[in-house]
């Protein structure tokens, strides 16, 4: 017994209603399976970006807005962290370094983000990927995807990327490195020394009256505030120990991975969210389709008739009707996998570039299981049809009635 | 040989009543011969034919082909008699639009074991003299589609066909020479039985028989 010669017959008799049906399956797979490959590369891209921030700490407040402002360079204001717990953390024994955060500048829209050398070193991988470390209040070391060149000489912007009232600062500074690809939006940044985020702001220059030097130790006691710190404990018991031990009413210190794992919590009640209305989706969908068909089958009952006429059996007219159903639904579900690589490749170019954050969405088992699953409800959705034909009285059939 | 005996075959009407579509003591068309069915719209031809196809049982009565009681038969095993032994030719030729004629023709393969379908087919619509290099029904005249029709009819070389009003859609000329062919089949030790209203076919018979509100007289 062989179906096809009628169910392509059919098709080619409808070409662009099965097309249109095909299209129509295939986009509601591509959106729904996109949509939960983008959020699983979301979670992996920030994850990755967060990595080399091993704790942070910082004055009282929202630990997801200082991720937001450390990690990803979000804009925003913050409480400054000063006096003497910037000094006792400054002066930490158990971390590899402490390394100050100083924001509130920019270069055409890219964040200028005081620090020191070590954390530029830390980020980039142990070394840069080209140039050299500043060594100079106006030297700095720009990301892997900064517009600038080594040998540029650019003036910062006072104020955040996107404010308004923007100034330029006086001082001309020149590239002289450049970090290794981070995945995270540090890869557009201008890193300056520390100190110059204090200079230009008018807080002094962090080692004392008159005294000029790049990176630590820094005069705790004239030291200005930081937004933030970005601490390297020297190993895991270190790491946790800190944490607890600026967790006081005075300083917040957290490690990124958990302020994530929150929020990955919340997106993941919103996954689910997302799959089930995916799949529901694509399921109205294809018993829309079906109904249309359905119609279809109606148009063609007589000619099923006379097939039965002619000595078709029961078996024949049924496998030809749900070969039809499924080989739309089936063929719509398979392209539907290739338009979600498409759109996902698409969408997650489209907001690596936007964020800054590497974002790489594959698809996984998730997605197949939802094109498998609409599968698998429109084979026994394609039920229906196959079954209404099979039970047609062949005679009212034949009588067109 | 395919026998009707002592149908009767009732319908609902619309009143909630009943009508009789069938009341025949005996029907046995004869092999080599053009039987022929004739009555009003609505006298049962189409009826009496369902019923010798086997895709109509009756409400009492028998059809036998040969010794087999074909109503006694699983519905299997009597579509797979109807596969051998019934070839079904309809006024509207009931064709693929989308297939080739040969298509057409071997499209009961599809549906049963049939080596050589495809050759044979072939034959016939050359012995037919339909143009099998057309790739499309619509691009044949309608005489020629009905031919491709007999052509499917004819696949398995069943003994017994029944046609069903085929020269209503044909001109004059398609109608004699479906004629033609028809008196070819019987020639060839077929047995024909023909429900029609044309003259044509008719006269073309070797047996006439006229229904009338379901029952059969010998015409004259």
């Amino acid at each position: 017994m062989n179906p096809l010669p009628l169910v392509i017959a059919l098709a080619r008799r409808h070409a662009v209603v099965c097309t249109a049906f095909v299209v129509l399956i295939a986009l509601t797979i591509g959106i729904g399976a996109a949509i939960t490959a983008q959020e699983r590369a979301l979670r992996s891209g920030s994850a990755r970006a967060s990595d080399r921030f091993d704790l942070i700490v910082a004055a009282p407040g929202s630990q997801t807005d200082m991720l937001l402002r450390v990690v990803f360079l979000q804009p925003g204001s913050v409480e400054l962290l000063a006096g003497e717990p910037l000094q006792r953390a400054m002066a930490e024994q158990r971390a590899a370094f402490v390394a100050p955060i100083g924001f509130g500048d920019s270069y055409r829209g890219d964040p200028v983000v005081g620090t020191i050398a070590a954390l530029v070193e830390h980020l980039s991988g142990g070394a840069l990927a080209e140039g050299r470390m500043f060594s100079a209040l106006t030297e700095v070391v720009v990301g892997a995807r900064s517009p600038l060149a080594i040998g540029d000489t650019f003036q910062a912007t006072h104020g955040l990327p996107n404010e308004l009232a923007e100034t330029e600062h006086a001082q001309e500074l020149v590239v002289v490195g450049r970090m290794t690809e981070t995945g995270t939006p540090w890869d557009r940044a201008v890193l300056t020394p520390i100190e110059l985020t204090w200079e230009v702001h008018g807080l002094g220059s962090g080692h004392g009256e008159g005294a000029y030097a790049i990176g630590p130790p820094f005069d705790l006691a004239t030291m200005p505030g930081v937004p933030a710190l970005v601490m390297k404990p020297e190993s895991l018991a270190a790491a946790y120990g800190l944490r607890s031990q600026y967790r006081t009413t005075e300083t917040m210190a957290f490690f990124p991975a958990e302020v994530l794992v929150q929020l990955y919590a919340l997106l993941g009640d919103a996954r689910v969210v997302m799959s089930a209305l995916a799949i529901a989706t694509a399921v109205l969908l294809v018993a829309a389709i079906l109904a249309g068909i359905l119609i279809l089958m109606r148009l063609y009952r007589q000619r099923f008739a006379v097939l039965r006429a002619l000595g078709a059996p029961r078996i024949y007219v049924f496998a030809v009707a749900w070969t039809f159903s499924f080989g739309l639904i089936g063929l719509g579900s398979l392209l539907g996998l290739g338009a979600a690589a498409a759109l996902s490749g698409t969408v997650s170019a489209i907001l690596s570039n936007a964020s800054g954050i590497a974002l790489s969405a594959r698809l996984g088992g998730t997605e197949i299981l939802l094109a498998l699953a609409l599968a698998a409800i429109g084979a026994v959705l394609a039920l229906i049809p196959a079954a209404l034909l099979y039970r047609r009285p062949v005679v009212e059939a034949l009588r067109g009635t | 040989m395919l026998v009707a005996e002592d149908i009767a075959l009732a319908f609902a009407d619309a009143g909630g009543g009943s009508f009789t579509a069938l009341d025949v003591a005996r029907f046995a068309p004869e092999p080599g011969r053009i039987t022929a069915i004739s009555g009003p719209s609505g006298s049962g031809k189409s009826t009496l034919l369902y019923v010798l196809a086997g895709l109509l049982p009756p409400q009492r009565g028998t059809v036998r082909d040969d010794a087999v009681s074909i109503y006694q038969l699983r519905e299997g095993r009597r579509d797979a008699w109807r596969r051998r032994r019934i070839g079904f030719i309809f006024q509207d030729f009931h064709l693929v639009p989308e297939l080739s004629p040969l298509a057409n023709a071997s499209l009961p393969a599809t549906f049963a074991r049939a080596g050589g379908a495809r050759q044979r087919a072939a034959a016939l619509l050359g012995e037919l003299g339909v143009p099998t290099a057309r790739r499309s029904i619509e691009l044949l005249s309608r005489g020629e589609r009905q031919r491709v029709a007999i052509a499917r009819a004819l696949l398995f070389d069943p003994p017994v066909i029944l046609a069903d009003e085929p020269s209503a859609s044909l001109d004059r000329a398609a109608a004699t020479e479906l004629t033609a062919v028809l008196r070819r089949l019987a020639k060839d030790g077929r047995t024909v039985v023909l429900a029609s209203h044309d003259d044509t076919l008719l006269a073309a018979a070797d047996r006439h028989w006229r229904l009338d509100h379901g029952k059969l007289r010998t015409a004259a």
